[in-house]
């Protein structure tokens, strides 16, 4: 029996395959989980997109990458769009990337900017709350992962620096579900043992957003606002801002630049501690030459000559003074008697009895003085004193009048 | 100002950098006293040694809380350990 097989070549089929799957799928958006990720020296880019089940090639061309906002890698997940098809020469089925954005990216900075304005509306990032940074700590926390970029950037830093200093590192993961609480539990935990302490650094290498998301979370924020021990955040690189970097006290572009805040150079701390060292001893040698000047110029003054003339001069001016004070005293005397005589006749004058001597009576009525009819009726009983006796009389008849 | 000594353990280095340059300051301007001036170098002089003291210490200790039962205890950090990608 024959039949006459339909035969391709490889490359025929290949070609075949590849326009049916760009025709038929053409162009779409996959959302991925990068790896192997390689970025070829031609510039072109090289990876695996995949999820729990399947795995799919991925090629990204340098044109297309050229300009991409971000820098792809391991683990990273994204979005990106292509057209699904195949590699002639290897056969391989693989997708062809031009658009590539992280996953979940737009949700999440949304969740940033929501939290961000809450948080400044609230002044947990008032400057006015951020504790002062000491350059020279002796103690220092680190709250970030044991096994990360930052811890070991930032111990170069401190051993190459500064030595006297004694670091305790809080170990914990600093990405992913559990990170928020345990990095809340690191910045608590060493407020709690070492009250001492003069500043920690809390903070992580670089990574995508969703790896930085912990120190977007709204209680790491708070745990850092409440930390009674200066908190420097240290999150991925320069570009990243985090809402741990507005509400630390101090923000560190990277977790090395973080090391270097809080240590100053030795050689430069010698020099200081030298240079305050030349003031002080200039300023004392200073002052006492100074002394010394003046006491030279005092000595040549008269009185040190001939001490006693000085005492001759102030018995002359004390007893110039006593016979001037003396004089003053007794006009002074004089002068506040006559005033006083003066005041004495004027008092007896405004004195009742000596007006009632002239002939003037006060009448009261139940004790009160009496100075106006209106405090009077017809048949009110009223007594009337004068210079000498008193008497009680009735009123018979009110008159109406204007003052005496 | 307190004419108690010095204690390393009890000021910090950023301390006594501070006083050092508040006596170096008051110093300088040159207003003071002869006595008061001779106190404050007196002072500015310890400050100085201690400062320098501390710079020259060698000693530095990086250790790593870990969890035991209840409480946390601290252990020398290794920081040699396998790079995690």
């Amino acid at each position: 029996m024959s039949c006459t097989k339909k035969t391709y070549k490889v490359s025929e089929i290949n070609s075949f395959s590849r326009q049916i799957l760009e025709r038929e799928i053409g162009s779409v958006w996959v959302e991925g989980e990068i790896s192997n990720f390689k970025h070829h020296s031609s510039g072109h880019m090289y990876f695996t997109l995949k999820d729990e089940k399947a795995s799919l090639d991925a090629v990204m061309y340098r044109k297309f990458n050229y300009g991409l906002d971000l820098e792809p890698e391991r683990g990273m997940k994204v979005l990106v769009r292509g057209t699904i098809s195949i590699y002639v020469r290897g056969g391989r089925y693989q997708i062809l990337v031009w658009e590539m954005e992280e996953s979940g990216k737009g949700e999440l900075e949304k969740k940033f900017l929501e939290l961000k304005e809450r948080l400044k509306k609230e002044g947990l990032f008032e400057q006015s709350h951020k504790k002062p940074v000491p350059s020279v700590p002796s103690l220092a926390g680190v709250v970030t992962s044991p096994t990360g970029a930052a811890i070991r950037d930032i111990l170069n830093v401190i051993k190459r620096r500064f030595a006297g200093i004694k670091v305790v590192l809080f170990p914990c993961r600093v990405q992913g579900e559990t990170a928020g609480d345990e990095i809340v539990n690191g910045i608590e935990t060493l407020n709690r043992l070492y009250p001492e302490m003069d500043v920690m650094i809390v903070g992580r290498g670089g990574g995508s957003i969703e790896d930085l998301w912990p120190f977007n979370e709204e209680k790491v924020a708070r745990a850092i606002f409440s930390s009674k021990i200066p908190v420097v955040s240290a999150v991925g690189h320069e570009v990243d801002f985090t809402i741990s970097d507005f509400v630390s006290d101090l923000r560190a572009p990277t977790p090395s630049a973080a090391a270097e805040m809080i240590t100053k150079e030795r050689k430069t701390l010698f020099q200081k501690i030298d240079r305050l060292d030349k003031i002080m001893k200039s300023s004392v040698k200073n002052t006492i030459s100074s002394l010394q000047g003046r006491i030279r110029a005092v000595s040549k003054i008269e009185v040190f000559k001939y001490p006693l003339r000085i005492v001759d001069y102030f018995q002359q001016h004390i007893d110039y003074v006593w016979d001037n004070l003396a004089t003053a005293v007794r006009h002074k005397v004089e002068i506040s008697r006559h005033q006083a005589e003066g005041l004495y006749l004027k008092i007896e004058s405004l004195s009742p009895e000596k007006t009632m001597q002239r002939g003037f009576s006060v009448t009261t009525k139940n004790g009160k003085i009496i100075t106006d009819v209106k405090n009077l009726k017809e048949d009110d009983r009223i007594e009337t004193r004068f210079y000498k006796g008193q008497a009680s009389s009735q009123i018979k008849k009110i008159k109406k009048g204007e003052k005496v | 100002m307190n004419k108690e000594k010095l204690k390393p353990e009890k000021v910090s280095f950023e301390d006594a950098l501070k006083k050092l340059e508040e006596i170096a300051s008051e110093l300088s301007e040159g207003e003071l006293p002869l006595e008061e001036s001779i106190r404050l170098f007196e002072k500015g002089m310890e400050l100085k040694r201690f400062c320098r003291k501390r710079l020259d210490e060698s000693r530095r200790k990086i250790s790593i809380l870990v969890k035991d039962s209840e409480e946390y205890r601290e252990e020398d950090f290794k920081d040699d350990s396998p790079e995690k990608p």
